[in-house]
């Protein structure tokens, strides 16, 4: 240097002189330059690290949660109920329950411990229980440790699924005190055993890897520390190369210069890639945990955290379904030396190492499990929040989504649709489905399925498919009938003989009965009974279509159809959510509540967003909704839906209405009983034959669901204002007291203007001339 | 003997033929109820629940632990979770008159009378025979006290 000085003063800005000068000169510059550029690339790495790593690290989706199982004296929940619930809660099955999320089965008593959870309304603490069981019901539930009676307890509702960013990346963020300690002994003993005294790179792990790779001849081992994993993790993409490996590095420096050691380890617990479900990636231990061994990660025992912290080198070489035995070996090997680093765990290693993997035959979290469900899920909360906030801010959804319901369902969709397949002798696979069932009074959401592969993601039919409902809309045809001013009752008659009108442009429809049978002349109530067109019609032309029409949008529909007498007999495109929402208020006396899939949100930190209230409109009076109740009931007593009765064991009581469509294209089953509406749909997506009516095809779906299910008979009598009298069938003139008649419901103030003959000779008679005496 | 025990007399008279035909009361045989306690303005309050421990609301112990749940929160100010917890009991009874009612009278006390009228009207609709007398005498009572205050000019 003193050199260039000199010739500086002595030649000032002259150029240096000479090879050696000349490649000094350059020599200089360039080492300006390159360290100006070395610390600009610094700084830039810098940044990188600060922006990804401060404040929100990733984007947190918003987990969606079943509703809790409520358990009381007298519910209708069997054991095999609450173990199923349990199942799915990740609740295990040991000897004796010592810690939340445990049980036991003893005879006809469940002995369990719930988690904790905290709900809306409160702290539900977790409770040690022991829950007898009579049969289908809980008989009684007692705390055991202070012998009391429990009136009624909540468990922890199941996890369900998360609404994802756009990545199709997932977490369970764990906090670094939440975590087993096998777990951080565990990573620290195979991964880093200096990660707490080293700055972020680990110059004797490196040098050893190097010693280790150069005698392999090949890379056996990594050098990296967690830091640098994290880092590579996190930043950049999986290509291998000295660029990157010098990143990785320099930023390890950064991360650890700007954050503590606790901070970067707990990212990295949060971070590391454990698995690929389909598209989804499984990042974090949280979520690992709960993909490979469906339990919670402060729940997992020894061997299973070894497994996990062993996938970290490698999830799909060391996977354990694919490769078992190089998954138990690694298993192994960091339970040695969990061992080697801390005798602390020593005693336990044995026991470990003899343990199988003992991860889930199937692992199910996230979407790829309901996305039917979700996808109602994310359509009701589109109305309210923004996107952005759905998918990055952690939120808690509670809905009321019930697994055992959506269990059942899915289970009897996939049995039922391959038998109808082959009986009929369709192509396998030809049948879809569309199926949504709710509560009947709350119209809360209990599942949804959205195709015969409930798992696929993918078009979702329950929601999105609209279809003709062809007989399904004689109810409401019905209803406007006896709400009307013209005078109908259940027990007018109404003719039904070859039809053919005239259009205004001219055209003439002629609709059909099914099978070309003609009654000639029925009571309303049998128009429904047994599905008859032609005198659905003539009652729709009495009353006049836009009646109808009146009708369906008082019950919630939003489309406004043309008034086409061909509405009449269906043709009208819905969903089976829209069926559901039509035919929930003839469930609920007549007042009606939109289908809910939420029942709360709240935010990462558990405080409230927004409550859905509850609130009802009356969507049809009380009594014609009592009538027309009685009138389904009477389709599964002794109508089109009668099969019920032989395919379930609880169909008793229950009410329902068949629907097909032109050349069986659609086969459609809307039903319900005291506490539980179901509707479903089963057709072919190209819209070709099915070759099933609505009792052969979506019925069968609606019976093998229901019977695994505690739905409960309709046991209402009349609402005042309604009344029973009898009536001469043929003639439908009133005949109380008479032989042979036929009992209907009618509206008080609406009875047949009729009266049988029979009326004036019989005991009537007497009424009358004891009448005259108060005169 | 005079004017003062004439005008006794009939004191006397009158008494006893007002708690005579107080003691027919509604309901026959039951004991008499109090008088609408809204005939008045608002403050809304909630006293038939206070005084009714009544095992003849025909609910199991579980949604009647919910109710006293409620009870509790709405004493505390608590409105959201008063309606969680009667939601709640809804979910377990939901063809119970008296925990529609609850909502509904709930919701007027929060000033959303036309709410507090439909779930008025829903738990009327699901009165039965069996339905406690004191059930219906509160739900008539609400309807009449909602009637006016919808109708009023002032909200």
């Amino acid at each position: 240097m003193a050199g260039k000085k000199a010739k500086s003063q002595t030649k000032k800005k002259s150029k240096p002189e000479g090879f050696k000068g000349w490649s000094r000169y350059l020599l200089i510059r360039f080492a300006l330059l390159a360290t100006l550029f070395g610390l600009g690339w610094v700084a830039w790495l810098d940044l990188q690290v600060l922006q990804q790593f401060s404040g929100k690290k990733w984007s947190v989706p918003a987990r969606v949660y079943a509703r809790p199982l409520e358990i009381y004296p007298g519910a209708s929940i069997s054991a095999e109920m609450l173990t199923k619930e349990m199942a799915v809660l990740g609740y295990r099955e040991v000897q004796q329950p010592r810690r939340a999320g445990q049980y036991e089965q003893v005879a006809n008593t469940v002995h369990l411990i719930s988690r904790p959870f905290r709900f809306w309304d409160g702290d539900e603490s977790a409770r040690e229980l022991a829950v007898t069981f009579d049969g289908s019901r809980i008989r009684s539930i007692v705390d055991p440790t202070s012998n009391t009676n429990i009136s009624l307890a909540r468990l922890d509702p199941a996890l369900i699924g998360s609404i994802y960013p756009a990545h199709g990346e997932d977490r369970i963020l764990v906090r670094l005190d939440q975590v087993p300690q096998s777990l951080v002994s565990a990573l620290l003993a195979t991964e880093d055993r200096r990660f707490y005294d080293h700055w972020g790179v680990d110059p004797r792990s490196i040098g050893r890897a190097l010693v280790a790779n150069v005698r392999a001849g090949g890379v056996a081992q990594g050098g990296s520390t967690i830091t640098q994993q994290l880092v590579k993790n996190f930043f950049l993409d999986s290509r291998r190369t000295l660029v990157r490996k010098a990143n990785e590095a320099i930023m390890a420096l950064l991360l650890e210069f700007h954050f503590s050691k606790d901070e970067i380890l707990e990212a990295y617990l949060n971070e590391i890639y454990l698995g690929q479900d389909g598209a989804r990636s499984i990042n974090g231990f949280g979520l690992a945990a709960w993909y490979w061994f469906q339990t919670p990660l402060e729940e997992l025992a020894l061997h299973e955290v070894a497994l996990l912290v062993g996938m970290v080198k490698g999830p799909s070489y060391y996977h354990p379904r694919r490769y078992p035995e190089r998954a138990l070996e690694r298993r192994n090997l960091v339970l040695d030396l969990m061992a080697n680093g801390s005798p602390a765990w020593a005693d336990q290693i044995e026991t470990a190492k003899q343990q199988p993997l003992g991860i889930v035959q199937r692992s199910v979290i996230g979407t790829s499990r309901h996305p039917g469900f979700i996808d109602l899920v994310r359509r009701q909360l589109q109305r309210d929040y923004r996107s952005s906030d759905l998918e990055s801010e952690g939120l808690r959804i509670y809905t009321t989504f019930d697994p055992l319901v959506q269990r059942s369902a899915e289970v009897a969709v996939t049995n039922r649709l391959r038998q109808l397949e082959q009986d009929g002798n369709k192509a396998s696979g030809s049948l879809q489905v569309g199926a949504v069932f709710t509560t009947t009074e709350t119209a809360e959401v209990l599942a949804v399925v959205g195709g015969r592969d409930a798992r696929v993601d993918g078009f979702n039919r329950a929601l999105s498919a609209s279809r003709p409902v062809g007989s399904l809309i004689k109810p409401v045809v019905v209803a406007a009938a006896l709400a009307g001013p013209e005078g109908l009752t259940l027990a007018s008659r109404i003719k039904d003989e070859p039809l053919s009108i005239t259009m205004r442009d001219g055209q003439v429809w002629e609709p059909k009965n099914y099978g070309d049978r003609y009654w000639g002349e029925v009571s309303l109530h049998e128009i429904l009974v047994h599905s008859i067109n032609i005198a659905t019609v003539n009652v729709g032309i009495q009353i006049g279509v836009p009646s109808v029409i009146a009708q369906l949008r008082q019950l919630g529909l939003e489309q406004e159809p043309q008034p086409y007498p061909s509405l009449l007999l269906g043709a009208l495109e819905m969903t089976p959510l829209e069926v559901a929402s039509l035919y929930q208020p003839l469930s609920a006396g007549g007042y009606q509540r939109p289908l809910s899939a939420i029942r709360e949100v709240r935010d990462a930190v558990g405080e409230p967003l927004q409550r859905y209230p509850l609130d009802v409109r009356q969507a049809m009076s009380t009594q014609v909704a009592a009538l027309l109740r009685w009138n389904l009931q009477q389709v599964v007593e002794r109508g089109t839906a009668r099969g019920l009765r032989w395919q379930m064991p609880n169909s008793a009581g229950l009410a329902g209405k068949t629907g097909t469509t032109n050349e069986l294209r659609d086969s459609w089953f809307a039903g319900f009983g005291g506490n539980m509406l179901g509707v479903v749909w089963v057709g072919r997506d190209d819209n070709q034959s099915a070759g099933l009516t609505g009792s052969s095809g979506a019925m069968r779906v609606w019976a093998d669901t229901m019977k695994e299910l505690p739905i409960t008979p309709i046991v209402e009598g009349l609402p005042s204002g309604a009344e029973w009298h009898a009536v001469n069938p043929s003639t439908g003139a009133l005949a109380d007291g008479c032989d042979n008649t036929e009992r209907l419901p009618f509206l008080a103030n609406r009875l047949p203007l009729e009266q049988d003959p029979c009326m004036q000779t019989q005991g009537s008679g007497v009424i009358k001339r004891i009448f005259k005496w108060f005169k | 003997m005079n004017l003062k025990m004439t005008r006794f007399g009939f004191v006397l008279a009158l008494v006893l033929i007002t708690s005579g035909c107080a003691s027919m009361g509604f309901g026959g045989g039951m004991a008499p109820l109090k008088t609408n306690p809204w005939a008045d303005q608002p403050p809304y309050e909630w006293p038939p629940y206070q005084q009714s421990n009544a095992p003849d609301l025909a609910i199991g112990p579980a949604p009647q632990a919910l109710l006293a749940e409620a009870d509790n929160h709405y004493e505390m100010g608590r409105y959201d979770a008063c309606a969680a917890s009667l939601e709640r009991a809804l979910r377990l009874e939901p063809r119970a008159p008296v925990v529609w009612y609850r909502l509904a009278a709930l919701r007027a006390s929060q000033h959303d009378y036309a709410s507090a009228n439909r779930l008025s009207e829903k738990a009327t609709s699901l009165t039965t025979e069996n339905t406690s007398a004191r059930v219906v005498q509160w739900l008539d009572w609400l309807s009449d006290w909602l009637v006016t205050q919808l109708n009023s000019p002032r909200r």
